[in-house]
């Protein structure tokens, strides 16, 4: 836990800073997500909402792989690859990108102080955040005003300040993660890094929620952190329910399951789909089919 | 004016309104949530479909499904599973109905009576509370489970642990036995076949061992509604109530109104009392405001809505205990792996468990591949094998508690949804009134401040810490027992499914809500019936059943206070909700 106190996390910035200078690049390799990056450039039209979609698409995947590796460039990454099938294939990253994205109907009330925070942390290491997101310096001077240019007020994307607080602690934990393949600093790290990021975030004393807690306007100081130590616990646990879901084959129209989802392969779940039951029933135990009031 | 008006048509409100409904006052049912009318075109065995927190069937939202989920601020590492609609958490819930441990009730003089939450009882006795608890076992009604692979191979843990059979309805030692559950027992094909085609009604009844518990019941297919297999209050209370008046002499139907959700409950000064008057709601779809006023405003928007509109309303507060004292069963979760196949995914999701008087309890939890993933990721103790967050403890499970990620977590998915066995750990959680719901600093949404749920997993009592740590060394012991080939702890971050208290009844007027007629103590004609009415965590049995028979007991207290009735559970014999005059009502209602 040491390399999240504050000593060190400032002590890194002269590392970061020479990255930077240095002129690394920093690659948004990822090919945008057609289904997503298009509905969002209907609205906006923007190249700088293309960069972010693809940064956080591509940190969301790097998050699916840790709980299904499979045989794809994520997995590979993080030191687990495998020939059975993964998530990227059924759009897991998609789907966890989505349900961020879609956590919060009320606006940005809440996203944007979280990202005001991680860009104040940010500011405080001289990392600026327009490399870091692969935009150009007019766009991505500061995360906060990349929020600002890219979504005004309208509901805010909560994907992005998950995949900033990830990306903070891929940079703290492993610094090199600022540049190489992939889309994203947390996608490049090996699975025991990206699980140092976790414990940063979701451990007794959360020191790099505190970073950022620190930096945050004072009504929500305490309280978006607490939010950020839940995001911590759900990245797991609700990625996990995603990618093992039926989620990329059903359709909500027909309320069908089709093709057979790659996760009821790999279980040996329904292996005839869904049906209305199973010929499943023993009997009652020593024939106790009821217990009188009085027993 | 209504006679009657209650807040949420979950686990306990339609409980209230069908007994008074029954009696003739007129009722208002009001519903945050959707009512699902017809969940045969409109819901799916999926378990994304079913439970994806933003936009499934069973969320927390409104009725249209393309608008947003409500908010809720979570202050840890923690899950909510929380929903709306009718029915409310019981469309999901496993039907498991055990009765509470006799010794968290006000005058148990067992050998192990200070095993208990003694500081937080029932502010009465068990014997009071029994024929209450019969009346609503009859009413839904709760029936023995039937037995699938999973739950043999769980007898046969117990059996080769040496744990004795318990033969009463009654917990009165460590012991095992078949769950009771509010499930129709299978008949005809039900439990015998996997075609579809032979498992309509009426040649096939009760559970049909589909698996889908938790994406809610609908089975058997072209079963009218209040005879679907699975009992949760949108089958059985809200059928009853809408047929109160074709059932019962003098009866009237309740009205029902979903996609309805209570902005504030209004009140008045009335010398030194500050007295319930009605409530302020707002249709979902149109964003009409309504008021009606009331004799009686009966809150049960559960443990975490309850706290939010007395907040929201304004309502006094002097003891400081609205919200705190919210209990969890502070739940573990321990996984084996077979060799041998266990049906883990079919089946009715729970039918057998064990009860350790004085520690809690244990329960077979059967789950598809989602929630089995989610599960298996849930944890305080970080990672198997890379970090333990301070814990990850040891016993006679494999390995450190913690969540599986990576290889271990897919080779374990892949050896086989169905060569898993879960036991699910309940533990005997005491009241800590650290543990609360205030409101949260977030912007309100439309319906105000939502709430903030604050339920660590470290701030417990002494006494609970000891009795998880009992009760999931009995769980792993057992599960090895039953052939096991190896087991995990998971140590769950804190999983709020069975909610407690958060509005509690309670001796004492320092650290309750409620009097022991569940009438809030500062404001009258104002009750609570949900599960946040409960004085403590029951001793770990699940607690539908409780709130429920302290529902039955709270609309005789209504009666008898406010509108000079007379008591009638022990004159009369209850309506099982599966009568064909409740079916011909709803065949008559479309519904």
């Amino acid at each position: 836990m040491e390399h999240f106190n504050r000593r060190t996390f400032l002590t890194r910035a002269s590392m970061f800073g020479a990255f930077v200078s240095a002129g690394i690049a920093f690659p948004g390799a990822l090919p945008p997500s057609p289904g997503l990056v298009g509905r969002a450039n209907a609205q906006t039209g923007s190249a700088v909402l293309d960069a972010v979609e693809a940064f956080s698409l591509d940190t969301m995947r790097g998050l699916c792989v840790m709980v299904m590796p499979g045989p794809d460039e994520w997995s590979r990454q993080q030191g687990t690859p495998r020939t059975d099938p993964g998530p990227i294939e059924v759009g897991g990253g998609e789907f966890m990108k989505d349900l961020f994205d879609n956590y919060l109907g009320m606006g940005d009330q809440l996203a944007r102080p979280l990202a005001l925070g991680i860009a104040q942390a940010l500011a405080d290491l001289g990392i600026q955040t327009g490399p870091f997101l692969g935009l150009s310096e007019p766009d991505g001077r500061r995360i906060d005003q990349v929020l600002g240019y890219v979504y005004s007020d309208r509901v805010l994307p909560l994907s992005l300040p998950v995949a900033l607080l990830l990306n903070t602690g891929a940079l703290l934990a492993a610094p090199p993660a600022i540049a190489g393949p992939l889309g994203s600093p947390f996608s490049r790290l090996s699975m025991v890094d990206k699980l140092r990021v976790l414990e940063g975030i979701e451990g007794p004393v959360p020191q790099l929620v505190s970073i950022i807690d620190g930096a945050l306007p004072v009504p929500l100081r305490g309280t978006a952190s607490g939010f950020l130590r839940f995001a911590g616990g759900i990245l797991l646990e609700g990625t996990a329910f995603g990618v093992y879901s039926e989620q990329h084959n059903y359709n909500p129209v027909t309320r069908t399951v089709e093709p057979r989802p790659v996760p009821w392969d790999l279980t040996g779940y329904r292996p005839d789909g869904l049906v209305d039951g199973h010929p499943e029933l023993l009997g009652y135990y020593q024939n106790r089919t009821e217990v009188p009031a009085d027993a | 004016m209504r006679d009657v008006i209650v807040i949420g048509a979950g686990g306990g409100g339609p409980v209230v309104a069908a007994e008074l409904a029954g009696r003739g006052l007129d009722v208002l049912v009001l519903e945050g949530g959707p009512r699902q009318a017809d969940p045969s075109t409109e819901w799916s065995h999926a378990e994304n479909d079913a439970n994806n927190p933003n936009n499934g069937f069973l969320r927390f939202g409104p009725e249209d499904r393309s608008k947003p989920a409500w908010f809720r601020e979570w202050t840890t590492n923690m899950f909510v599973w929380q929903l709306s609609g009718v029915g409310g958490t019981t469309q999901h819930y496993y039907g498991n109905s055990p009765r509470p441990m006799p010794g968290v009730f006000r005058g148990y003089t067992g050998a192990d009576a200070a095993e208990y939450d003694t500081g937080h009882l029932f502010p009465f006795t068990y014997d009071e509370l029994v024929p209450y608890l019969e009346w609503v076992e009859a009413t839904l009604p709760i029936e023995t489970a039937a037995m699938g692979t999973k739950e043999a191979l769980t007898f046969r843990g117990c059996e080769n642990y040496g744990l004795p059979l318990q033969t009463s309805r009654n917990i009165t030692r460590n012991a095992f036995r078949p769950q009771q559950n509010a499930i129709l027992q299978p008949g005809g094909n039900a439990g015998r076949t996997d075609d579809s085609t032979l498992l309509t009604f009426p040649q096939a009844t009760g559970c049909t061992f589909c698996g889908h518990c938790f994406q809610g019941c609908y089975m058997p297919r072209q079963a009218p509604r209040n005879q679907f297999a699975k009992r949760s209050t949108d089958n059985s209370y809200v059928p009853l109530g809408l047929s109160a008046d074709a059932v019962r002499p003098g009866g009237r139907a309740f009205e029902l109104l979903a996609d309805s959700f209570v902005q504030s409950i209004r009140h008045e000064q009335e010398g030194p009392h500050t007295v319930a008057r009605g409530v302020t709601w707002r249709n979902n779809a149109t964003g009409e405001i309504f008021t009606e006023d009331a004799r009686v405003v009966v809150l049960a928007g559960g443990a975490t809505e309850s706290p939010r509109l007395w907040f929201n309303s304004g309502l006094p507060n002097p003891n400081d205990w609205v919200g705190r004292g919210h209990t969890d069963h502070f739940f573990d979760w321990v996984v084996g792996s077979f060799d041998e196949y266990t049906g883990n995914s079919k089946g009715a999701n729970s039918s057998a468990r064990m009860d350790f008087p004085g520690r809690g309890g244990i329960e077979n939890v059967g789950l598809g591949p989602a929630i089995q993933a989610f599960s298996l990721s849930l944890s305080d103790s970080g990672a198997r094998g890379y970090y333990t967050n301070g814990r990850g403890s040891t016993g006679p499970w494999d390995g450190p508690a913690g969540r599986l990620v990576g290889n271990e977590l897919k080779d374990l998915m892949m050896g086989g949804i169905d060569n898993l066995l879960n036991f699910l750990v309940i533990t005997d959680d005491h009241v800590e009134a650290g543990n609360r719901v205030t409101p949260s600093l977030f912007p309100a949404d439309e319906n105000g401040a939502p709430a903030k749920i604050d339920v660590s997993l470290r701030r417990r009592t002494p006494r609970t810490l000891e009795n998880r740590e009992f009760m999931v060394r009995r769980a792993a012991e057992i599960m090895r027992a039953a052939g096991a080939k190896k087991v995990y702890r998971m140590d769950w971050a804190p999983l709020l499914l069975h909610v407690h208290s958060s509005m509690r009844m309670g001796e004492s007027d320092q650290n309750s809500v409620l009097d022991s007629n569940a009438e809030a103590r500062w404001v009258k004609r104002l009750f609570i019936a949900d599960n946040s009415a409960l004085a403590n965590s029951l001793g770990g049995p699940n607690p539908t059943l409780t709130t429920q028979a302290l529902a039955t007991r709270t609309a005789e207290k209504i009666f008898q206070t406010y509108f000079d009735g007379d008591p009638w559970v022990d004159e009369e014999a209850p309506v099982v909700s599966t009568d064909p005059r409740i079916s011909a009502r709803m065949q008559q209602l479309g519904l």
